[in-house]
């Protein structure tokens, strides 16, 4: 008897923390973080190789990505000195999962583009989109980087997320 | 179980062992490679291993990749892969390569994007009407699947570029289309095109000047050539692309005779060139960026031969190797890419006085390229 | 961890064989564990605590079902037994099917489902057998917590199967010898699976992938058909290579698993497959469903729910996604059929005729299987039986058949007992010149495995998604 409901404490205790587990898991979409979104940049930027970055008007994030950049609560972008490096970090405040859907599409599609271009040509260039890119969304902020750094500016940006306004 | 049985059994395993233990041993001796020239691209470096890439799973991903890309003799591996798809197995095709005869290597064509395309040619037409004071010009050259098919391998579709082709040149107006594929079909038994590039071989490029140079109102028997072969050793794109390293291709230049100074400026380097032709590339393996040092953004070629003409070249690097027959005929030529070039058409055209403006280049990057639309669009 | 890449092949299995020769008999199976446990973290430690978690569940589970049954407290054992089998068909559920329910229904699900934990598939239905064969009495529970925890999580069977049953490998985990003959039969199996793998099933793979692209509507019949074909081959190669890899694995570390293909391609009637395809899965539907619910020896009526059920769960078991319940459905209809309306006619048929029936018939149903939707299935289906498309046979066809029918050739003939049999019966003969041979032949495979290891980009698992 005592055995059996030592049993039962055991195995629905293992259920209990499996759920817990899962459950934090799964979270992390429902919550907005409250950072300022120009601190997470610059936490994003200075983490980077800045060496071949220069900030990007509207008309470059258009014709680059194709996004209008007045639809999304914060969105900036560097982009490469010369038209021969490939070296981009952008960062966008989406308000729903649908502009979230339409940064993801656009950066691949940037992405893919430039692999397009540099295919046989920028063996350099290739190296850094195939191996150094990095694209994610992360509680309201979408993060697009091409980089050296490309790891170490990602966990700066995760990091700068997490410190509250 | 008899212990003298024991070994003799164990072949198999003491087999497989020994070699995966010989494996590590010349990987722990051997010193990571950075660059890898057949494949022309960088390897895997050790990957850092830190305790969010191995969360997200990153970590294995980087130490397989890791791992392959600097397993030794990875050239030899290759090669034995190779040849036992397209030997043993007889493939015909290998990483969107087809393996022809006589060890002719060809792209197989990309998926045409129609959406783009649509857009592409009413920016053209834009253009066109926009500038009528100047003349226009546009080529689109067909590909190697498309006229050397004698050198495919059995049974490939028929290529539906010359169509493509027709269709562009009907949807376009008030420009000089210049259609060359009859003509280049016609010496389709010609070495048009290199064995192991995608690109064409300035014999290719020639023969297709003799068409357009009239369309452009030039006189090509006005200009005689020196043909040079500056290599015989060029391995190109496709070599790397599809494992087969079997051919070397020759390169060939056409000087013209006579006295034609160049200056060739270029945007993205401080540097000034007296002639086009880059020559420290053919120590390098992309041999072909010997014309015109490969891509760049906007190069600007000055000459001496007083035509009141300046050419806007707009182009892929097809025309990297045409460029040659045309120093002779204008005063100056602007040489645009427009997938490295940010500037707008409006700019080029109003900053270097235009007077002429050809579009080169072939069908494959034509049927699916979209930064020519961002070119030519207007502010 | 991939069981065909560069760190499992070189680095992992040959230091876990020779750790396993050294350590004392006495440390082996804590050596298996630990091997196993960097197996799982390898791809992602999350799923440590998960497959613990379960690990720990069904092991006091197992120990309370068994304490019942010895206390013949029937009906308590099988509360226990009933919220056991709930408990981990909930975690199955949740991880594969839960997106697919609900969107059946009509909602959408809000938040991210995580990955699901390394061969879910595998062991929840490993798990659920221990609790049966237990309640049964049958089997007695591992006592031992890390003997249990080796049972979930091995890593020879943990990530693409075979599913073994509880009572299959609970006595070996306590009681398993290790011969030289078991240990290089091993290596020879794991490395033709290695081959199978790496070498046809990617090779075949290659070509499928071309077919995924065409656009369906302009095929024509023959190229249809040999889309179907380099699928239904790939997918054999692929899981049968990975099969031969876990048993032969197994039976380096002292395990005998029992085969989970035999020639699938070879059989007679859909019956005879499943005898032969995917062998683990259909035993345990047999063991744990359908024998329990009373198998054959009922009525009619019952017979066919029985099999309805266990053929409704075979195909939802390969995803949540129509096609693979259409596809379930397929083979149950076929096999009501050849079980219950032409019984006696195909008694009088040929074997031959049979056999190629049944071979185009498993052929049609895995065009149903890869489909990404029931209206491609269809579609592609429509082709096949010379509807809709572009005729017969059009270039494309002809140059697949010519760039891939050698491939195709040999694919097929490697589906058959042939090979295998010319194989015994050249290790009969017990002579040096064999030996040799036999390592070199190995050596070869093993050469040109690590070939297409290295300069192919890596193509998964394709049941590993299950």
């Amino acid at each position: 008897m005592m055995k059996t409901l030592a049993f039962e404490l055991c195995r629905w205790t293992a259920v209990a923390v499996a759920i817990l587990f899962i459950v934090r898991l799964s979270d992390g979409f429902s919550t907005v973080s409250s950072a300022n979104p120009q601190k997470v940049l610059e936490a994003a930027y200075t983490c980077a190789d800045t060496t071949n970055l220069q900030p990007a008007s509207n008309q470059i994030i258009k014709r680059l990505y194709g996004i209008d950049p007045s639809e999304y609560e914060f969105c900036a972008l560097y982009y490469a000195l010369t038209n021969m490096d490939v070296d981009e970090l952008l960062l966008i405040k989406y308000a729903d999962s649908s502009q979230e859907q339409q940064i993801q599409s656009a950066a691949k599609a940037r992405l893919q583009g430039q692999k397009n271009v540099f295919e046989n040509y920028g063996v350099g260039q290739m190296d850094l989109l195939n191996n150094h890119s990095i694209l994610m969304s992360d509680s309201g902020f979408a993060f697009f980087i091409i980089n050296l750094k490309a790891d170490e500016s990602a966990a700066a940006f995760i990091n700068a997320l997490r410190e509250e306004e | 179980m008899q212990s003298n049985q024991k070994s003799p059994k164990l072949w198999v395993t003491s087999m497989f062992l020994s070699m995966v233990i010989c494996f590590n041993i010349i990987a722990l001796i051997t010193p990571d490679k950075e660059f890898s020239e057949t494949e022309n691209r960088m390897l895997a470096q050790s990957p850092s291993v830190t305790a969010k890439s191995i969360a997200d799973g990153s970590a294995e991903k980087n130490i397989e990749k890791y791992l392959s890309d600097q397993f030794a003799f990875r050239d030899a591996w290759s090669a034995i892969s190779f040849f036992t798809k397209c030997y043993l197995f007889r493939e015909k095709e290998s990483n969107g390569v087809y393996i022809g005869k006589d060890n002719y290597l060809m792209l197989i064509p990309s998926e045409s994007n129609p959406e783009a395309m649509e857009k592409k040619l009413s920016s053209v037409n834009a253009v066109t009407e926009k500038y009528g004071n100047i003349r226009h010009f546009i080529s689109i050259i067909p590909n190697a699947v498309t006229i050397m098919n004698h050198k495919l391998p059995s049974h490939v579709p028929e290529s539906i570029q010359p169509g493509q082709i027709t269709d562009i040149s009907q949807s376009l107006k008030g420009i000089t289309f210049c259609d060359v594929t009859g003509l280049m079909k016609k010496h389709q038994y010609e070495e048009l095109y290199y064995h192991t590039d995608h690109h064409w071989t300035s014999r290719g490029a020639f023969l297709a000047f003799t068409a357009i140079a009239p369309a452009m109102q030039l006189n090509p028997d006005n200009i005689q050539y020196d043909i040079y072969t500056v290599s015989e050793s060029f391995e190109g794109t496709l070599s790397s692309k599809s494992g087969s390293h079997r051919y070397y291709d020759k390169i060939e230049i056409y000087v013209p005779k006579g006295e034609h100074p160049v200056t060739v400026k270029y945007s993205d380097k401080d540097e000034t060139s007296g002639t086009i032709y880059q020559k420290s590339f053919l120590d390098t393996k992309d041999k072909y960026a010997l014309f015109l040092g490969g891509n760049h953004p906007l190069v600007t070629i000055t000459t001496t031969a007083d035509t009141d003409r300046t050419l806007l070249l707009i182009k892929d690097s097809y025309a990297n190797c045409f460029v040659q027959f045309l120093t002779p005929y204008f005063d100056q030529i602007v040489v645009v890419d427009p997938r490295y070039c940010y500037d707008t058409v409006d700019m080029i055209i109003n900053e270097y006085e235009i007077t002429d403006l050809l579009y080169l280049y072939n069908a494959d990057t034509f049927m699916t390229d979209t930064s020519l639309t961002d070119l030519l669009a207007f502010e | 961890m991939s069981l065909s890449g560069v760190f499992f092949v070189f680095l992992f299995f040959p230091s876990s064989i020779l750790l396993y020769r050294l350590i004392p008999e006495k440390w082996r199976n804590s050596l298996l564990l630990a091997l196993s446990l960097i197996f799982i973290s390898f791809g992602n430690p999350a799923d440590l605590i998960l497959i613990g978690l379960s690990t720990v569940f069904n092991y006091f589970t197992a120990l309370e079902i068994d304490g019942l049954r010895s206390m013949k407290r029937e009906k308590t054992k099988k509360l226990v037994l009933a919220t056991g089998i709930a408990v981990n068909t909930a975690l199955l559920i949740f991880y594969k099917y839960f997106v697919f329910l609900m969107s059946n229904i009509g909602l959408n699900v809000n938040f991210g489902i995580p990955a699901a934990p390394v061969g879910l598939s595998f062991f929840t239905f490993s798990a659920i057998s221990c609790l049966c064969d237990v309640s049964k009495g049958d089997e007695t529970p591992l006592k031992n917590p890390f003997d249990f925890a080796l049972f979930i999580s091995f890593f020879g069977k943990l990530s693409s199967g075979p599913i073994v049953k509880y009572r299959d490998m609970a006595r070996q985990i306590k009681d398993r010898t290790m011969t030289a003959t078991s240990v290089e039969s091993g290596m020879k199996l794991f490395l033709i699976g290695l081959g199978k793998k790496l070498i046809i099933s990617g090779s075949l793979g290659k070509f499928f992938n071309a077919f995924r692209t065409q656009d369906i509507s302009t095929m024509s019949t023959v190229t249809a058909w040999l889309g179907a074909l380099f699928y239904s081959l790939m997918l054999y190669y692929d899981f049968s290579g990975y099969s031969d890899m876990a048993i032969g694995i197994g039976r380096i570390f002292g395990f005998s698993f029992s085969k989970n293909f035999d020639h699938p391609f070879i059989s007679s009637s859909m019956t005879d497959f499943w005898r032969r395809w995917h062998i683990s899965l259909g035993a345990w539907f047999r063991d744990y469903i359908y024998i329990p619910m009373g198998g054959s020896r009922v009525s009619k009526s019952r017979h066919i729910l029985n099999l309805s059920v266990v053929w409704l769960l075979t195909g939802l078991w390969h995803g949540a996604n129509w096609t693979f319940v259409v596809w379930g459905l397929y083979h149950l209809v076929l096999l009501l059929l050849e079980k219950m309306v032409f019984k006696k006619i195909l008694k009088r048929i040929p074997t031959i005729i049979k056999t190629i029936l049944t071979f185009l018939l498993t052929v049609i149903g895995w065009t149903i299987f890869f489909s990404d939707s029931l209206s491609t299935a269809e579609a592609y289906l429509l082709r096949m039986f010379g509807l809709g498309g572009s005729g017969l046979v059009d270039s494309m066809g002809k140059y697949y058949l010519a760039s891939g029918g050698i491939l195709l050739f040999v694919a097929m003939i490697g589906a058959t007992p042939l090979l295998s049999a010319i194989g015994s019966k050249i290790e009969k003969r017990d002579s040096v010149l064999v030996k040799v041979s036999t390592a070199v032949f190995f050596a070869l495979l093993l050469l040109i495995s690590t070939a297409f290891m290295i300069s192919e980009t890596v193509s998964s698992f394709l049941y590993a998604q299950f």
